[in-house]
């Protein structure tokens, strides 16, 4: 490449530069998903169950206010709602050693979990 | 805390140890059983994952139960995908002797599909609690915490 075309793309950046639209900055909000929209669960996912159960009642749960609060389900019961994820992993642990149960943070928008980019294109 | 660690042919890769998390680890000594060692796994730092990451394989091996459920999007749409909480040390080969960064509960997800010679992706739940330099003409990459 000569110095002429190096010029050339130099300029043409620079021009670009100064045309940049500021929409074309990348958004400073982490993707999210709103709770009518959660996926079911995977065939074969021990939790299916409790979180089938719980997609079906975010809407209930947040609209008595307990939106940011931790719940503990096993099967298709609400077991309890507890202000933080030690207290209602704790309780888990207690009933349920070793056994599946779901521990999940009532919310209106989830943020996405993004795997990396080796898992981009699942 | 400082970490020098080297830059591999594979990328930003370093040796952790996982392991049961504090809570399911207390529960089993007070039910009197043994506590399953850490195992040692291959890791690899991955500013694009949001989440820190790690092998079905692994969490099979552990032995630990999913007690989360999360949400990724895909080429296909939204998946839901497990949460495990487990406990995930990297040791400082080549720093100060003993040296260890530990973390005693951290929700992991569980890779959706194998990679090869890796087992838990480092994602930015954890980098973003400290500094990540990388020297990339010296080969080496510093985790400072």
């Amino acid at each position: 490449m000569n110095s002429n075309t190096s010029d050339l793309i130099e300029r043409m950046h620079r021009q670009m530069m100064e045309q940049m639209p500021s929409q074309l900055l990348p958004p400073d909000t982490a993707p999210t998903i709103h709770f009518t929209e959660l996926p079911p669960a995977t065939p074969g996912n021990p939790v299916a169950a409790e979180w089938n159960y719980y997609r079906r009642e975010a809407g209930r749960l947040l609209a008595e206010g307990n939106e940011g609060r931790w719940v503990l389900i096993k099967d298709e019961q609400l077991l309890g709602i507890w202000d933080t994820q030690d207290e209602a992993m704790a309780e888990g642990y207690r009933r349920f050693f070793r056994q599946p149960f779901l521990v999940h943070q009532i919310q209106e928008r989830e943020r996405l979990l993004r795997p990396g980019y080796h898992q981009r294109c699942n | 805390m400082q970490l020098t660690f080297p830059v591999h042919a594979d990328g930003l890769t370093l040796t952790v140890l996982v392991g049961l998390n504090h809570q399911e680890a207390t529960t089993l000594v007070q039910a009197g059983q043994p506590v399953p060692a850490p195992l040692w796994k291959t890791a690899v730092i991955d500013t694009g994952s949001n989440v820190t990451c790690v092998s079905g394989a692994t969490l099979q091996q552990l032995g630990v139960s999913g007690t989360g459920q999360g949400s990724t999007q895909t080429a296909s749409g939204a998946l839901a995908v497990r949460l495990f909480q487990v406990s995930l040390g990297i040791p400082l080969f080549g720093n100060p002797p003993g040296s260890l960064l530990l973390n005693r509960q951290l929700t992991v997800m569980e890779l959706l599909s194998a990679i090869p010679n890796v087992d838990v992706l480092i994602g930015l739940d954890i980098l973003l609690t400290g500094r990540l330099l990388l020297d990339g003409p010296v080969k080496q990459f510093t985790l400072e915490f």
